[in-house]
């Protein structure tokens, strides 16, 4: 038990660690001569022709959450201790109502720009990759404070993921009707790889001293090729889901198609003040071959349907048997199999910002960005103010503090912009601290990366 | 200002990098995994069937702790029932051998003068005389004797016996032609006490004294016979002592005169004796029946030992004291001897035996005295109830006729451990004893002896209802161990609480405890336990608290006593009684720590 918390720390930490970029970075909102800024706001245009390496362009990892390492893990008395440990009280930990973690992956295979057709155009592939979980802080509670006569409710417990392919083509111009406005857009082909949706609608456990009752509802979609639940038997010879695996119809691979579009708008105001605002990710993917498992609607259970003959120890054991057999029903999924196509909504993104540069030194300007990432339980938003800095025309940079859904946090980007190579760096959130293995405490960085050849 | 971008961003880099520190407070390889799980006042309610007692109350085959339907109605008790008989009863006939008498023979003097002659003779014609003779004494003493008597026969008044007796007197060496003979006054001595009526004469009974005042024959030979039927025991002077009987006396010619009508002729003198031989008869006495005083003890009357070696567990605890409500004993004998209008007593002991027989305590009822009458002849049925009360005393129909109850008070101790002996729990065994039975020295008339009899025979219906008094106790304990376990280690139980609404429609006070046991089978110390109890046919909250520092690298398992106590309350513990549990909550207070 001890290894499977360690690996799972891990593998949480490696998600983290393996970030070097938000998804798009927001720390590059204002950063000057960022090539990709149009998939931030394709209003966006750039000065350069450019194209990216490929592969390597734009990476893009965030890991974000509003649950912390340090909400799991404590030190005490020189030891690290979980948060089970009976010397961390419940007021230490820090925990949500709704506990989120969300990691987006975005992986720029191909990209180019160039100016053309009265603006700037840009021609992206990438492969995006969204996960997310919300747990419910009342799991933890019942798991730190322990078991009382009280309701507990612990629905919305979710995991979601979503593998995408996309062909972006982006197109930005200035419109003449009103100097200063720049407008842009981008229609993005989207094929569906995988997509993951794991739903406990309801799970009430009413722990009351005349009766308990639990209600379920969980429902379970995904589009994988090859994907199949794999089913198992209860003791009433009813089939119900124990696992999955990959050995089913199919291959992973393409599985569905949609679109999504991104649309922005600049305007500069001033010489030295400009206002922006985009909306990005505005799409969907519909999936073909959905696999489905649920549990039909509510499932509930009573302890007060049970009655328990003790002068007969047989009569008692069938009880029992019953009790646990609907007990476990509560959890026993029905595989609906292949339900046929499904639409998955992209999460999008609202961009509102302005920058201002400082009139007596214009290298250097400030800009103050709303983010807010559209979705029903991962939603979440965050102003940043950054300031960016852009001394010689090789290099920009920027360092940025953030407040929002996940908290405050600290943000930098550096950008080398020579003639014909490009490098830039970047965390909208930085690591304040790690553990002995290097895995931030602070479940909330991310990190970005690339390398093109502007021309 | 001038600014040094390259300065300034080499400080920028720096800042970030000097940012992300380790934080050696943390070290993900080597996490201490401990973690408690907390349960506050946890409770969980249960629905639990209502407890019926014919579904706990179970009892093996051979048990004599059961159900027991009576009239209708079911109820457990103690039950053991079967029948019973005796030997049969003889009383043998007693027997003498008869006497050896051998023949006397004996010359009677001519009594008086010699007769004349007549004068006138016709020749050839004898002349008629009469020659009288007086006899003498003559006989045999005899004695009848009969040991070894049945010692069910105290006394002897009288028997009914035959007894042939006859005496044979014949004239012999007469030289005259005997034409008649004739016994005047002819007075014989016999036994005395014999009944009979003789054919000639009179026989006095008190002085065994025949008398024939006159019997004349024809010939020289005579025979006298007597048949006596029986022995009027007090004039024969017949004695009965050690079971022997002995009975004297004899068988005499006292007296008499003989004449004898001879012819005679001329010339022929006149005898002036005359012999007599007498032969003597006697048979011996067989008594097919005597009236008298008779006791006869009754062989082999008993009944086998009640095994309780098959108690049910809830009975076999060394705590359990049951004081009955209402037992019963029922018996339905017959009289063998009723026909005789012979009594029969008998005593009854019901015996608790314990440690393999060497405790024992008796129990008897009250006037420990069993009388079966006559009055319903031979068969009977003759039946008794021995109870401690006889109020609206449920008796079997086999028991009902012609019944005779008999109290019985102790009987409700029968399986209470005794007092004044620290022995503990039930007996292992009711012994049921007829003491003394026998049919009691009483005066029979006309008893017939010789024959066999059948012996008692009887039906028996012990029935021990388990209504318990005040002051029992049935103590069942059982323990649930093995419960221990790795993962009970970090079990830590501050309080552990039953509660429930309890209706007891049983006639008995129950309480419920339960002692958290440790790896030693002990009760583990520092752990308290309150229980309430509830009374017969109430309905009451139920508490049992167990309170204390229940840590489960200790705890093993439990051991679980039930306290079921008596009542004032005669009701028998029945099948139909319920133990209703409403609102049962278990709710416990602690904490699990264990390391992940």
């Amino acid at each position: 038990m001890k290894s499977l918390i360690k690996y799972t720390l891990a593998a949480v930490a490696l998600m983290g660690s393996v970030a070097a970029q938000a998804q798009n970075t927001a720390s590059g909102y204002f950063l000057d001569n960022y090539n990709y800024r149009y998939q931030l706001n394709p209003a966006a245009g750039n000065s350069k022709n450019f194209i990216s390496m490929p592969l390597l362009g734009n990476v893009n990892e965030a890991l974000r959450g509003n649950i912390h390492l340090t909400s799991l893990v404590f030190n005490r008395d020189g030891r690290t201790v979980l948060f089970t440990n009976p010397l961390v009280s419940w007021e230490e930990m820090d925990i949500k109502d709704r506990n989120n973690i969300t990691e987006n992956l975005k992986l720029n295979l191909l990209s180019a720009g160039f100016s053309a057709f009265g603006g700037y155009n840009t021609v992206s592939l990438n492969a995006a990759l969204n996960v997310n979980a919300t747990i419910p802080g009342t799991f933890f509670e019942l798991a730190k404070q322990g078991l009382s006569n009280r309701t507990y409710d612990i629905s919305d417990l979710r995991f979601g993921a979503l593998g995408y392919g996309e062909l972006a083509l982006g197109h930005s111009r200035d419109l003449k009707v009103l100097p200063g406005l720049r407008v842009g857009g981008a229609v993005k082909l989207l094929v569906g790889i995988a997509n993951l949706d794991a739903h406990f609608n309801r799970a009430d456990i009413t722990l009351g001293r005349d009766s308990w009752e639990v209600t379920t509802n969980a429902d379970v979609y995904a589009n994988v090729g090859g994907f199949r639940f794999t089913e198992d038997e209860n003791k009433r010879g009813e089939k119900y889901v124990s696992g999955a695996d990959l050995n089913g119809e199919g291959s992973v691979g393409p599985n569905g198609f949609g679109a999504a579009f991104d649309l922005g708008a600049e305007y500069k105001v001033l010489d030295f003040v400009t206002v922006s605002a985009s909306i990005t990710d505005l799409g969907f993917i519909n999936f073909n071959n959905t696999q489905y498992a649920t549990t039909g609607g509510d499932r509930s259970f009573s302890t007060d349907a049970y009655s328990f003959t003790v002068a007969e120890s047989e009569k008692f054991d069938d009880e029992v048997d019953q009790f646990r057999d609907d007990f476990g029903r509560l959890y026993e999924l029905q595989n609906r199999g292949n339900i046929g196509s499904r639409t998955a909504s992209l999460d999008a993104n609202l961009n509102v910002g302005a920058d201002v540069a400082l009139p007596m030194y214009r290298q250097l300007h400030f800009g103050l960005l709303y983010t807010h990432r559209f979705g029903d339980v991962y939603g979440w938003n965050e102003y940043r103010l950054s300031a960016n800095w852009h001394p010689i025309k090789c290099l920009s940079a920027n360092i940025n503090g953030v407040v929002g859904s996940f908290g405050a946090g600290f943000g930098w980007m550096l950008n080398f912009y020579a003639p014909g190579f490009n490098i830039f760096m970047g965390m909208d959130r930085s690591v304040a601290a790690v553990t002995k293995q290097f895995v931030p405490l602070n479940t909330n960085m991310s990190f970005n990366l690339g390398m093109n050849f502007p021309f | 200002m001038k600014i040094n971008p390259i300065r300034l961003g080499a400080l920028s880099l720096l800042a970030v990098v000097a940012a992300s520190c380790v934080n050696d407070g943390y070290d993900l390889a080597d996490i201490d995994t401990t973690s408690q799980f907390e349960f506050n006042d946890l409770t969980l309610p249960l629905n639990v069937n209502d407890i019926q007692l014919d579904q706990v109350m179970t009892f093996g085959e051979d048990s004599k702790i059961t159900e027991v339907t009576m009239n209708g109605t079911s109820f457990y008790a103690l039950h053991e029932k079967g029948s019973f008989d005796s030997d049969p009863i003889t009383i043998a006939k007693i027997v003498t051998a008869a006497p050896d008498l051998p023949p006397t023979r004996t010359t009677l003097n001519l009594f008086g003068d010699l007769p004349a002659i007549p004068d006138v003779e016709i020749p050839g014609m004898p002349k008629e005389v009469v020659l009288s003779y007086e006899m003498t004494r003559a006989g045999n003493d005899m004695t009848f004797s009969a040991s070894n008597i049945d010692k069910s026969i105290l006394e002897l008044h009288h028997l009914g016996t035959t007894i042939d007796v006859g005496i044979s007197l014949k004239l012999s060496d007469f030289p005259l032609p005997i034409s008649g003979v004739k016994f005047t006054n002819l007075e014989l001595q016999l036994l005395k006490g014999l009944e009979c009526s003789p054919n000639v004469g009179s026989y006095d009974a008190a002085t065994g004294i025949w008398l024939i005042p006159e019997l004349n024959i024809a010939t020289p030979e005579l025979r006298l016979a007597m048949h006596a039927t029986g022995i009027n025991f007090k004039q024969s002077g017949a004695t009965f002592a050690d079971q022997t009987f002995t009975y004297d006396g004899g068988i005499y010619i006292n007296g008499g005169i003989v004449s004898v009508t001879a012819g005679i002729k001329a010339g022929e003198k006149l005898p002036s004796k005359l012999d007599i031989g007498i032969d003597y008869e006697c048979s011996g006495i067989e008594v097919n029946s005597f009236s008298g005083r008779l006791q006869y003890n009754v062989e082999s009357l008993s009944i086998p030992n009640v095994s309780l070696a098959d108690l049910p567990d809830f009975l076999s605890d060394d705590l359990t004291n049951i004081r009955l409500a209402c037992p019963q004993i029922y018996l339905r004998v017959n009289n063998p001897l009723g026909g005789d209008k012979i009594t029969v007593r008998t005593g009854l002991t019901l015996k608790a035996i314990r440690h393999n027989g060497s405790v024992v305590t008796d129990f008897s009822p009250d006037r420990n005295e069993i009388s079966v009458g006559y009055n319903a002849g031979t068969d009977g049925p003759y039946c008794f109830a021995l109870a401690p009360s006889f109020n609206n005393l449920p008796v079997p129909d086999l028991y009902k006729e012609n019944r005779t109850d008999i109290l019985f008070t102790s009987l409700s101790d029968l399986l209470a451990a005794p007092r004044d002996i620290n022995c503990a729990g039930l007996p292992e065994a009711i012994g049921i004893t007829f003491d003394n039975p026998c049919f009691p020295a009483q005066d029979v008339t006309d008893f017939r002896l010789g024959r066999t009899i059948p012996g008692i025979q009887g039906n028996y219906d012990l029935i021990a209802p388990l209504g318990l008094l005040d002051g029992s106790l049935i103590c069942y304990s059982t323990s649930a161990t093995g419960w221990s376990s790795s993962s009970l280690e970090g079990l830590d139980i501050k309080q552990l609480k039953v509660t429930a609404s309890l209706t007891n429609q049983c006639p008995l006070g129950v309480e419920i405890v339960a002692y958290p046991l440790d790896k030693e089978g002990r009760r583990i110390a520092g752990v308290t336990v309150k229980a309430t109890p509830v009374a017969p046919n109430t309905t009451a909250p139920f508490e049992l608290l167990i309170s204390g520092d229940l840590n489960g690298a200790e705890l093993d398992g439990m051991e679980f006593v039930a306290f079921a106590t008596g009542s004032s309350d005669n009701t028998a513990l029945a099948p139909s009684q319920r133990i209703s549990i409403k609102n049962l909550r278990i709710s416990a207070s602690g904490k699990y720590l264990r390391k992940l």
